[in-house]
């Protein structure tokens, strides 16, 4: 007898573009969504929720709906047609915020806080970090990400295309 | 120069008041009374913007770059809420007409966002403006920098004089001791002072003396002979004079050492057992433990080690100079000449040399933890056969750290040599220019060896006083660290007039709101009665609020919003002693303290008479498997002891909790572990003591509940449900469900058995 595979049992219900439409309000997206079963429901607000949020941004995107019940999931988002791939990376965007690190001014360690200026993307930024070892967390090979004191995130995208003397002052944490 | 100048340029961000908000927006570009404003940062397009939301009694206006861009008017809206992001949060509101998004703003204005919104949504429950519960800003008063969660002071501005002046007060009590250290220190040192000076008669006396020489080989010995045993015996004893000085020196340190060490350990663990859950859920345990071991040691080393250390080197380095240069100033100045060249390298290089060790550190400290890992988990991977995979992770862990090892050691054994070197370079100089001297005769050998070992003794503290900044700046994190636990306020106080009293077990709940985190409530507005004796079984999904109804009972937290009453009486208004004193707890996690089983039963009870003990474990249904253990009840559990089935810990507790005859009985999923008849016998046991004690209980599993007088049902920190089971089961909402999913359960288990 055939045994029965766990993925005969558990099914991923996906977004695909027959089975949902997005629409961009102002700051936030609604869904129109038909499940498997044919149902139709619209969703006021949806949020998004990355599940490899470092690994495959774009890919395995939950979308929740107000009481954070999954309601389908994104396999890619490239898979869902521009128009609503230009939506949902948007929303991505707005709910992740991260500022992009281009360069390091200045990296002080001081009674267990480090202190650090950084050229970003949005500007020149000054932030405390907390327990840096900790809250300086490598990805794979190439990227990095810090974390604050408030909870705000800053994103080396590359450390390899940093310039020396940015590197020289994180080269402890890495 | 440049780099310099531009650390100085330092932008303060400042959280901004609502006052200095409002005076930034044109008049009239909002209506009604004000409750609040705050700051935010970002547009809805997640673009930086300079925005500001002002909170009024008539509605939410946001502005951006001081033109109005959104705005809710109160009626309009049925909810306000704050959502945390993933580095941002924003500010939503529940219209007639769907959700509105009012501003998005990065981490920064979190908290005053959340608070914000806190704040409108008391207003809206109870008509009143109010800083709710731990409202108060934590902002520098000095500075206006956001103080980062845990910190009661901002480190900038800890004033370090007063820090250290407040630290040195801790070891008054030991000042004698340390003073005697100083003494000895010095009587030591004076004693290695004279050292190189009877070496230098020894030599220039006896050994290198033409004079002494022609004396003994003429026959005249004896006198020379004896002078020279003379000298040799007196460097015997200077040298057992130093040791002897350096023991009692180190003794007189270790009494005022440990003693301090003992006072400090106590201070702080002390203060760390007063704070609150609140307060102490801020910091993890380890954080804890390190300051109570190891940042007091750095206090207590400062102490009795680095201060008396200051002193000695200081008066040490100023008398060797003065020595030498009353004997040959041009010689002091050849030593002192490379001093600061030395000094500065000393300092740099020393600087590289922490880095480098700290990652190799870092290295063998993550090579540990990779193989704690893996022990810990030894189980799971032998059963997916995963020794390869792991022999690679430590494989990994270990050469990076060895490569590290490696690097380090190649580059200090390149530097270091130089640093002495250099460091010593003055040495050098001196030999040269004695050297001449020599020659021309206007020196001897023994003045030459003196002043070398006078420059040695100076290279003493020149060397210490290159460790000095890294040692200061260690000691001020650890005071800081120290410090701000021994000022934390208490955030939980008693009362003033705090009342002690026998409590008769009436329980009230009245319109109770509370978040562990700003803007988040897990519970909102539940109103609850229970009269003495009645048993309230608490039902809901995890996450619904139960748990917190009963810190909050147990007045671990004081309630953001409303009041909750024993007896009529406030909670604020009871000595926190005597309430707990007259609660039995059984927690969700139960823990079982090192010691045998009658300690922990008796752990709240010291003193308990066995009979009484015996009984408590009799009703929790947990004497039956003490009886079988070897030792009884005198067998030890608790971490390093004997092994207890999740059951039979639960059972302990249970026991613990009834030993003090508890007027209120709190049972946080108590009887979980246990299997259902037993769990069935000691629900008949607690059905008998119910009877004049006020108990709540959580449990998932309905059953547990059957003897309860009402049930509430809890649905997102709302009470949405209370009544009998009977009367829950007729109206047919979240309750009914619950137990109808249960019976389904049950009525498949038998036949599964089949």
């Amino acid at each position: 007898m055939e045994s029965t595979k766990l993925k005969d049992v558990i099914t991923i219900q996906y977004v695909t573009p027959d089975n949902a439409v997005f629409t961009e309000k102002e700051g936030f997206l609604s869904l129109k969504f038909k499940t498997s079963d044919g149902e139709e429901k619209e969703y006021p607000r949806v949020k998004l929720q990355r599940n490899f949020p470092n690994e495959t941004p774009e890919q395995f995107v939950s979308v929740l709906d107000k009481e954070d019940e999954e309601i389908a999931m994104i396999r890619d988002v490239s898979e869902l047609g521009d128009a609503a791939a230009g939506m949902i990376r948007r929303e991505l965007a707005r709910r992740y915020f991260v500022f992009t690190i281009k360069k390091i001014l200045y990296v002080n360690q001081k009674f267990g806080y480090s202190q650090w200026r950084v050229m970003t993307d949005e500007g020149e930024r000054e932030f405390t970090v907390r327990d840096t070892y900790r809250n300086f967390r490598k990805i794979g090979t190439d990227r990095a990400t810090v974390s604050d004191v408030d909870g705000n995130r800053y994103e080396i995208s590359s450390l390899s295309g940093l310039d020396r003397a940015s590197m020289k002052k994180i080269e402890l944490y890495i | 120069m440049k780099f310099l100048k531009f650390r100085k340029k330092k932008t303060v961000r400042k959280a901004k008041k609502p006052s200095q908000i409002i005076a930034s927006l044109p008049d009239g570009a909002f209506s009604g009374e004000l409750i609040t404003a705050f700051s935010y940062d970002l547009d809805l397009d997640g673009a930086t913007a300079d925005g500001s939301v002002v909170i009024t009694e008539d509605g939410v206006f946001a502005f951006e770059g001081g033109s109005p861009v959104r705005s809710v008017l109160l009626s309009d809206a049925d909810e306000f809420e704050y959502h945390p992001l993933v580095g941002a949060c924003e500010m939503c509101a529940e219209t007639k007409d769907g959700p509105v998004v009012i501003c998005r703003s990065s981490c920064t204005n979190a908290e005053t966002m959340a608070k914000g919104v806190r704040r409108l949504t008391r207003f809206r429950e109870t008509g009143k403006n109010v800083e709710a519960d731990g409202d108060s800003s934590r902002v520098c008063p000095k500075c206006g920098r956001r103080l980062r969660p845990g910190m009661t002071s901002c480190i900038k501005c800890a004033n370090r004089a007063s820090l250290v002046k407040r630290v040195l007060k801790l070891g008054l009590p030991y000042k004698k001791w340390i003073i005697i250290s100083v003494i000895l220190f010095f009587a030591g040192f004076a004693v290695s002072l004279l050292g190189p000076y009877v070496n230098r008669l020894l030599v220039d006396g006896y050994i290198d003396n033409e004079a002494a020489r022609s004396s003994v080989l003429g026959g005249d010995g004896g006198a020379v002979f004896r002078g020279f045993l003379l000298t040799v015996l007196l460097m015997a004893a200077l040298g057992l004079s130093t040791y002897l000085f350096r023991s009692l020196r180190n003794l007189s340190v270790m009494e005022a050492s440990c003693g301090l060490i003992v006072d400090l350990r106590r201070l702080v663990f002390d203060k760390i057992e007063k704070m609150s859950v609140k307060t102490l859920s801020r910091r993890t345990s380890g954080e804890l433990m390190r300051t109570v071991t190891w940042d007091t040691a750095q206090i207590e080393r400062f102490i009795t080690t680095d201060v008396p250390n200051l002193i000695q080197q200081t008066l040490l380095l100023v008398a060797v100079t003065v020595i030498i240069c009353l004997k040959d100033p041009i010689l002091a100045l050849l030593i002192i000449v490379p001093v600061p060249l030395g000094f500065i390298v000393g300092v740099k290089v020393g600087s590289k040399f922490r880095r480098m060790y700290d990652k190799q550190w870092r290295a063998g400290s993550f090579s540990g933890s990779v193989l704690h890992d893996i022990f810990s988990g030894i189980r799971v991977v032998k059963a997916y056969r995963t020794e390869k995979k792991e022999e690679a992770r430590y494989d990994d862990a270990i050469v990076k750290e060895r490569d590290i090892e490696m690097k380090n050691e190649t580059v200090f054994n390149l530097i270091d040599p130089i640093l002495s070197f250099v460091l010593n370079l003055g040495t050098v100089l001196l030999l040269l220019y004695s050297g001449f001297k020599i020659i021309s005769g206007a020196m001897t050998l023994g003045e030459v060896m003196m002043y070398t070992s006078y420059a040695g003794l100076l290279y003493g503290p020149l060397g210490w006083m290159t460790r000095l900044p890294r040692m200061l700046s260690r000691t001020i994190t650890s005071l800081v660290k120290i410090f701000d636990i021994i000022d934390e306020t208490e955030d939980i106080p008693d009362a003033e007039a705090a009342r002690e009293v026998a409590v008769r077990g009436e329980v009230e709940f009245d319109n109770v709101s509370f978040g562990y985190d700003e803007g988040i409530d897990v519970l909102k507005g539940v109103s609850l009665k229970v009269k003495p004796g009645e048993m309230v079984g608490i039902v809901g999904k995890s996450g619904a609020g139960k748990s917190t109804m009963i810190n909050l009972l147990m007045r671990l937290y004081d309630p953001g919003g409303g009041s909750i009453r024993i007896d009529g009486v406030d909670l604020r208004d009871l000595s926190q002693h005597s309430l707990r004193s007259q609660m039995g707890v059984v927690l969700q996690e139960t823990f079982l303290f090192h010691g045998t089983v009658y300690d922990n039963i008796a752990y709240a009870s010291p003193g308990a008479s066995r009979e009484a003990v015996i009984t408590a474990a009799k009703a929790a249904g947990a004497h039956k498997f003490i009886v079988k253990l070897t030792d009884g009840y005198d067998t030890v559990i608790g971490e390093r002891g004997h092994t207890l089935s999740g059951g039979e810990r639960q059972r302990v507790a249970i026991a613990r909790a009834l030993l003090h005859d508890p007027k209120i009985l709190i049972l946080d999923e108590a009887t979980s572990s246990l299997d259902t008849e037993t769990e069935h016998d000691i629900q008949e046991t607690l059905a008998r003591l119910t009877e004049d004690r006020t108990t709540f209980a959580i449990a998932h599993r309905l059953s547990t509940l059957r003897n309860a007088t009402f049930l509430i049902v809890l649905d997102k920190g709302k009470l949405v449900e209370s009544g009998t089971h009977e009367e829950l089961m007729r109206q047919g909402g979240i309750y009914h469900g619950l137990v109808m999913a249960q019976r389904q359960m049950s009525r498949i288990a038998p036949a599964k058995q089949n």
